[in-house]
């Protein structure tokens, strides 16, 4: 959406920009707050969050770990970031990596065909770990950090996990209507979520509907290039 | 759009290991020496260094250069390399890559019947051959610097190993190297993380417990890298290695001015004889053939010329740019 506004593909008409996005998980509404042909924020409407399990109890090789689970537009195990045994900082990135993999895996074995969009079945399992803990930075409410994929790290404070927590505390009656959340990442950077109401049911679980604000910068027009010769056509990975 | 910076660049690779070479948005660089430039660069625009290297553009395995006009008349321009930690003195896949990357987006004009390229970096110009195939650069052989054993066997105490032996040389770059085995590993793909993880733990041990410092260049007085070395999958390979890259990655490609220093210091043991083929394979198993053609001295040590063969591929056009209201002017790293 910044993007697509600050270069003019579609136009910044206003203070306020209204899109709609069609996403595989659905249409998207969002709004771009704009100041001098530049975006300052912009605020997406995600879909319907749910929670989904309540302290999830399993063992790992680390002691017993108790989780919930929630949806956000991605599965999400949450859990304290000392129960995992990390702190949620630069230089633990890679422990959290480490644990989370196998808390995760453990969690999946345990919860099985319980984790399964109803309308959705091909979504299913737990595919992201959140660790969560008081913030660091005093205008914000809670810290986060998100393992996801083999081996991924969100540098962001996560979107859909924003989406996901927002909807564990309010199920768990911690978060009210129409409250600014401001949750943190690792690396310090925000998003402002806020839960605008109840949504239709999901299958058989309530459901909230909620925003996620934060601002994104441009940073770079790329032009890829394959040379014909090139041994690594497809990339590599490593670690 | 607003930007408060436009860097032009061209990435590129060899062996595997990335190669972003700044071609424009740093207009003038002053200095009369290289390593003027570098001490400009590195206190007036680190912010440059910082950028491009750290996220969201660039990683911990990021490498690059800053193209810089030369400071002496033989040469085609200046290097100053960049990486996530700061300015390594030499890097041989960067001359590889860089070398491909101007000649065959047209910058520079290769030279003579050798299609040769000069560069002037801090410790010294290098020289570059390029075997061209239709404006395309098929090889690069490059001669390094003057390379040499400093510290033959040292010892080093670091926990959970104990004493370790390592040898430390200079290939551009200073090294302390030692067998993978010697801490209970060995060099490939199942024990990337585990190498990491040891030579950040290496890397300060050697510096807190070692001096080096090189005769020639005063400020040259650290150890850069530490090199785990192995033996070979590839048929054609010698040695497989793998460098460690403060403070949370690994070099990728065999690792050019690692070659020339495991070269040197297989020399100095009577292990590798001079104008015979030294195959030196990376964790990716890709491969650069090293080479050395003669010998010299820098100041008390017994010194080999290295050359160091490989190839090197565009990989992208890019334009970084910064937006004044980006809360990481300077990106951020990871681990």
């Amino acid at each position: 959406m910044t993007v697509v506004l600050e270069t003019d593909i579609f136009p910044i008409s206003g203070p306020e920009v209204k899109l709609v996005l069609d996403t595989p998980a659905g249409l998207v509404h969002a709004t771009a707050e704009c100041e001098d042909h530049k975006v300052t924020a912009v605020t997406l409407q995600n879909v319907p969050s749910v929670f989904i399990l309540s302290d999830v109890e399993t063992e790992e090789g680390i002691g017993r770990i108790t989780s919930d689970i929630a949806y956000g537009g991605n599965f999400y195990a949450i859990l304290p970031a000392e129960q995992a045994g990390v702190a949620i900082r630069l230089d633990q990135a890679k422990t959290l990596v480490d644990t989370g993999r196998r808390i995760r895996a453990a969690l999946n074995e345990y919860v099985g065909d319980r984790v399964v969009h109803p309308e959705n079945p091909g979504v299913r399992g737990v595919s992201h770990m959140m660790v969560t803990a008081e913030p660091t930075n005093p205008k914000t409410h809670k810290k986060n950090m998100v393992l996801y994929g083999p081996g991924g790290l969100d540098r962001s404070p996560c979107g859909t996990g924003t989406s996901a927590r927002m909807a564990q505390m309010h199920f768990r009656g911690e978060l009210a209507l129409n409250r600014e959340f401001v949750h943190e990442s690792t690396i310090g950077s925000l998003f402002t979520g806020r839960l605008i109401g109840p949504a239709r049911k999901v299958g058989p679980f309530d459901a909230v509907g909620l925003t996620v604000k934060g601002s994104a910068y441009i940073m770079g027009i790329q032009q890829f290039l394959l040379d014909s010769e090139d041994p690594f056509r497809k990339g590599f990975r490593l670690g | 759009m607003n930007l408060s910076g436009l860097l032009s660049c061209i990435d590129s690779h060899a062996g595997g290991m990335p190669n972003r070479i700044v071609v424009g948005g740093l207009p003038h660089v002053p200095g009369r020496t290289m390593a003027d430039k570098e001490r400009y660069l590195s206190q007036e625009r680190d912010d440059v260094r910082q950028l491009l290297m750290s996220e969201p553009r660039g990683s911990a395995t990021m490498a690059g250069v800053i193209v810089t006009e030369p400071v002496t008349a033989e040469a085609d321009c200046g290097l100053i390399w960049i990486e996530p930690w700061g300015y390594p003195p030499g890097c041989g896949h960067g001359t590889i890559a860089t070398a491909t990357a101007l000649a065959e987006a047209g910058i520079l004009k290769p030279r003579g019947a050798d299609n040769e390229l000069v560069f002037d970096t801090v410790p010294g110009p290098i020289r570059v051959r390029l075997s061209l195939a239709g404006g395309k650069v098929k090889q690069v052989s490059v001669t390094y610097v003057p390379s040499f054993l400093q510290l033959d066997g040292a010892t080093i105490q670091v926990e959970p190993w104990g004493k370790l032996t390592v040898d430390v040389a200079w290939g551009g770059c200073y090294y302390a190297i030692l067998p993978a085995s010697a801490i209970g590993l060995q060099v490939n793909r199942a024990s990337y993380r585990s190498l990491v993880e040891a030579g950040k733990r290496l890397l300060p041990a050697v510096n807190g417990q070692l001096e080096v410092q090189h005769p020639e260049f005063p400020d040259i007085r650290q150890v850069h890298y530490v090199q785990f070395s192995g033996p070979p999958s590839l048929p054609e390979a010698h040695a497989r290695n793998m460098v460690y890259l403060p403070p949370d990655s690994a070099d990728r490609s065999p690792c050019g001015t690692g070659t020339c220093a495991r070269m040197a210091t297989l020399y100095a043991r009577g292990e590798l004889a001079l104008n015979q083929d030294f195959g030196h394979e990376s964790i990716v198993s890709s491969l650069f053939v090293g080479r050395l053609v003669g010998t010299t001295k820098v100041g008390p040590y017994q010194a080999v010329i290295p050359t160091l063969s490989g190839r090197g591929f565009i990989t992208g056009l890019q334009q970084f740019v910064l937006d004044p209201t980006d809360p990481f002017p300077r990106g951020f790293l990871l681990g």
